[in-house]
């Protein structure tokens, strides 16, 4: 008991411990050993005689731990103070006849592990105490004994100088299959079996070797974990083994979940703040640390494209010496996986534990797996909203594998999580794609606004320029209908160029499009007993927007100029319209009609009226082209210029 | 004279000029042929386009001032600030957008003449100014005192130096120079 006690100030936690033994005759505990006790409470409390106050802790059922002492702490008054931590019975049964203390200088409450300790001093102080029983009473009967070893759970043996067997436990044989009865003296290997002996006997020659007499363990053994105290006693060895495999499997789970509470915490707020190759980042460590946390060999998240049409493998985590597949995994087209796409679907969660158990439907399937050497793989939809986005995929290269419920319903919420992360991302970067966008847009239509600005004042200076020409030629014609006719049909020319202009976002004008409207605008207002017909030949010239203006008044001018004079006498009148591209960019244009042709003071252009004069200096001023006025089956004009793409440089007209 | 090179906006501004009792001396429909014409009909006042064909308004201003200087009026349908700014530097008198009121056509006319007449005025103080600027300093050498010393000047050149700068002075201007007995005779003769 000595050695015991001695070996409890080693643990951290313990400063001190003793066991008080009560004297059956007095009734008094009496301290009868002790470790790390201060010098005044061995003198004062050496004996504790009831009516001490002590005495009754002591023997007060409530105070004992395991019963409900979990809390216990009390004080030895002295200088210094100790505080007990933990009061242990010995023996079950005999509650008030023994009870070992441990105690330090500090008044916090029992530690966990200080308790797991002392369960297991406790149980080889109990083992203890029953040999020295043997030792010392021999008239103790042996059903007694029995029944004292019987009350440790653990497995408890003590050994010989010569690691001959000299007692064991119920436990301890039951691990090792020992049959009662057989030879009990035998040599630990002999009876524990070499496997045992082999785990252990290094550990015995420590002990035997060693100062403290102390050394522990843990080990693995017959799929049991087993944390072993091993400690010399004056004849031997005496090792008591705690079945620790409920607390390690406990302590693992614990530690599963904790790493994959991180995995979800990290991806629940640091992908909030990743983006692009962040985000990659991210999610290639959090299949790293599933692909660790669950065992596998290969983690890794396909996404879908193309309507479902499409899988991509675009991210990967590979255990060593496992062969990344991510390459082979690009553009694969989901028809051709029908059992797998079927799950999918479904948004189901599934695992195939053993690829040979697939469905013959699943045929293309177990190919592939088999060519990946997959033996088992989970598969974890990851679906945002009601929509199908990927998954998640988890292989078992080396083993078949069978995934609990509790690590399935951990991947479903990191699969959501994945999700969100991935359709966020995509969002943004749709956003942000969106946002360029508009923004180009806005500096175009800037730029736009203040082209119409530009052009609409133009048109305006150009209404007031007709007005004042008009006034200027009016002298020589007093129709007041005429004159505002003639308004009309110029101000709608403008306006129909100005259309077609800001339509097109003042870009270059097909000259075809550009004659059609302007002359079928213009003929429009012809007296509906007139057969008027246009052809204009088609031709792809562009022509830029200040150029397309002038034509357009051009045109308009002209085919108000046939309408007023050679249509007089006529019902019929048939006008066409020739475009040509000639060398260095020139474009000749001829406009003519059937109609009687010009006067001959018109083509020397010694007679003018408004139009003519607006015909030639549109030509000449604003296209810098040529104009020639001829009678060739009816008026014919031709005019010839230079085209310029660009409003911008020096051959560019406004 | 109208710079335009739109005969409709050319026909407005002509229309409104005439209108506020102006006579168009001339027409061009860029600033290449503007530069020829001014020379030729002497312009009291220019309305400039700034987008032009070949040569822009502004270029055009440049050389305009440069070398037949006058009242130049800026007529665009643009407005940014950049291009007035670039107006002001070139030379321009005014600038109005396009289509203007007739009055304020006028007030653009009569402003940038004004002004043309004030850079004018201004330019001959100027030349005046460094004229009077290099009479000094010729008249500095000549002071006979040494400003370094406060000696007496008697080298030998002196007085012919006195000679060819009396002799270089303007008949008009001899007055200034002369002592109140000649200044005297010179006033009753």
């Amino acid at each position: 008991m000595k050695h015991i006690v001695d070996s409890a100030p080693q643990f951290e936690g313990i400063d001190s411990a003793g066991i008080y033994l009560l004297d059956s005759s007095c009734g008094d505990f009496v301290l009868e050993c002790h470790a790390g006790l201060p010098e005044w409470l061995i003198d004062s409390f050496s004996r504790l005689t009831p009516g001490s106050g002590m005495h009754e802790i002591l023997y007060c059922e409530e105070n004992v731990y395991p019963d409900s002492s979990e809390e216990c702490s009390f004080r030895f008054e002295g200088s210094p103070n100790v505080f007990i931590k933990g009061l242990f019975p010995l023996i079950p049964g005999e509650t008030f006849s023994s009870v070992m203390f441990i105690a330090s200088s500090e008044p916090e409450a029992l530690p966990l592990e200080i308790r797991g300790i002392m369960e297991m001093l406790l149980s080889m102080v109990k083992a203890s105490i029953s040999r020295i029983d043997v030792e010392n009473n021999a008239s103790l009967r042996e059903k007694e004994h029995s029944l004292l070893l019987e009350t440790v759970r653990d497995p408890i043996f003590a050994l010989g100088d010569n690691l001959e067997m000299k007692y064991c436990n119920g436990a301890f044989r039951q691990l090792v299959c020992f049959e009662e009865g057989a030879n009990a003296a035998a040599g630990f290997p002999d009876i524990a079996g070499l496997e045992l002996n082999n785990l252990l006997r290094e550990k015995f020659d420590e002990v035997l070797d060693s100062d403290n007499g102390l050394r522990s363990l843990t080990f693995e053994y017959r799929e049991r974990i087993f944390y072993t105290i091993i400690s010399r006693t004056p004849d031997g060895l005496f090792a008591l083994m705690n079945d620790i495999t409920e607390a390690e499997q406990a302590r693992k789970k614990l530690n599963f979940r904790d790493r994959f509470e991180n995995v979800l915490i990290s991806i629940s707020t640091d992908f909030i703040k990743m983006r692009g190759s962040a985000l990659n980042l991210g999610i290639n460590d959090a299949l790293l640390n599933i692909g660790v946390s669950i065992e596998v060999d290969r983690a890794y998240l396909f996404q879908f494209s193309d309507e479902l049409k499409i899988m991509n493998n675009t991210h990967e985590w590979c255990a060593t010496n496992v062969q990344p597949q991510i390459d082979n995994h690009q553009g694969l087209r989901t028809d051709d996986y029908p059992w797998w796409m079927n799950r999918l679907n479904r948004h189901w969660v599934f695992q195939i534990p053993r690829i040979s158990d697939l469905p013959s439907w699943a045929e293309a399937e177990r190919k592939l797996f088999e060519s990946r050497e997959i033996q088992s793989l989970l598969v974890v939809p990851i679906v945002h909203g009601n929509n199908l986005i990927g998954f998640l995929g988890f292989d078992s290269v080396n083993q078949e594998k069978y995934w609990s419920e509790d690590i399935i319903d951990l991947l479903r919420v990191i699969g959501d999580a994945i999700g969100n992360a991935l359709v966020r991302n995509g969002m943004e970067k749709k956003l942000i794609k969106m946002y360029r966008r508009a923004e180009k847009e806005a500096q175009i239509n800037a730029v736009l606004l203040k082209e119409v600005n530009h052009r609409v004042k133009n048109n305006l200076s150009e209404i007031i320029g007709i007005l004042y020409a008009q006034m200027r030629f009016a002298s020589n014609n007093n129709d007041h209908d005429d004159f505002v006719q003639s308004l009309i049909s110029r101000i709608r020319g403008l306006a129909t160029v100005h259309d077609m202009l800001s339509s097109s976002g003042w870009n270059p004008l097909e000259l075809t499009s550009l004659a059609r409207r302007i002359i079928d605008s213009a003929i429009a207002y012809a007296p509906n007993s007139k057969k008027l017909k246009a052809s204009i030949s088609k031709t792809s010239i562009r022509v830029n927007p200040n150029q397309a203006h002038a034509l357009a008044l051009i045109l308009n001018e002209l085919v108000r100029n046939s309408l007023k004079h050679a249509l007089t006498d006529r019902d019929s009148l048939k006008i066409k319209v020739r475009m040509r591209k000639r060398r260095a960019g020139r474009i000749t244009l001829v406009y003519s009609d059937n109609g009687p042709g010009y006067p001959e003071e018109v083509l020397e252009f010694g007679r003018k009226n408004l139009g003519l004069d607006l015909i030639q200096n549109l030509t000449i001023k604003n296209l810098q082209g040529e104009l020639t006025l001829q009678n060739d089956g009816g008026a014919s004009a031709k005019i010839v210029f230079r085209r310029t793409l660009t409003e911008d440089g020096k051959n560019e007209s406004k | 004279m109208i710079v335009e090179d739109d005969h409709l906006v050319s026909e407005m501004i002509r229309g409104m000029v005439e209108e506020l009792g102006y006579e168009i001396a001339g027409e061009a429909e860029d600033g290449h042929d503007a530069l020829g014409i001014i020379k030729e009909v002497k312009p009291d006042v220019v309305l400039l386009d700034i987008k032009m064909p070949r040569m822009s308004g502004i270029e055009a201003a440049i050389l305009i001032q440069k070398h037949f200087p006058t009242p130049i009026v800026i007529l665009s349908a643009y407005e940014t600030e950049d291009l007035v700014k670039e107006a002001s530097e070139a030379g321009v008198g005014a600038y109005v957008v396009k289509p203007p009121q007739p009055a304020e056509l006028f007030r653009a006319i009569e402003i940038a003449c004004c002004r043309f007449e004030d850079m004018v005025e201004l330019g001959d103080i100027r030349m005046k100014y460094e004229q009077a600027m290099k009479t000094i300093g010729s008249l500095a050498k000549l002071l006979p005192v040494c400003p370094g010393c406060g000696e007496e000047k008697r080298d030998e050149d002196y007085s012919s130096k006195l000679n060819m700068f009396l002799s270089s002075i303007p008949v008009e201007e001899i007055s200034r120079y002369l002592c109140i007995r000649c200044g005297k005779r010179n006033d009753s003769g």
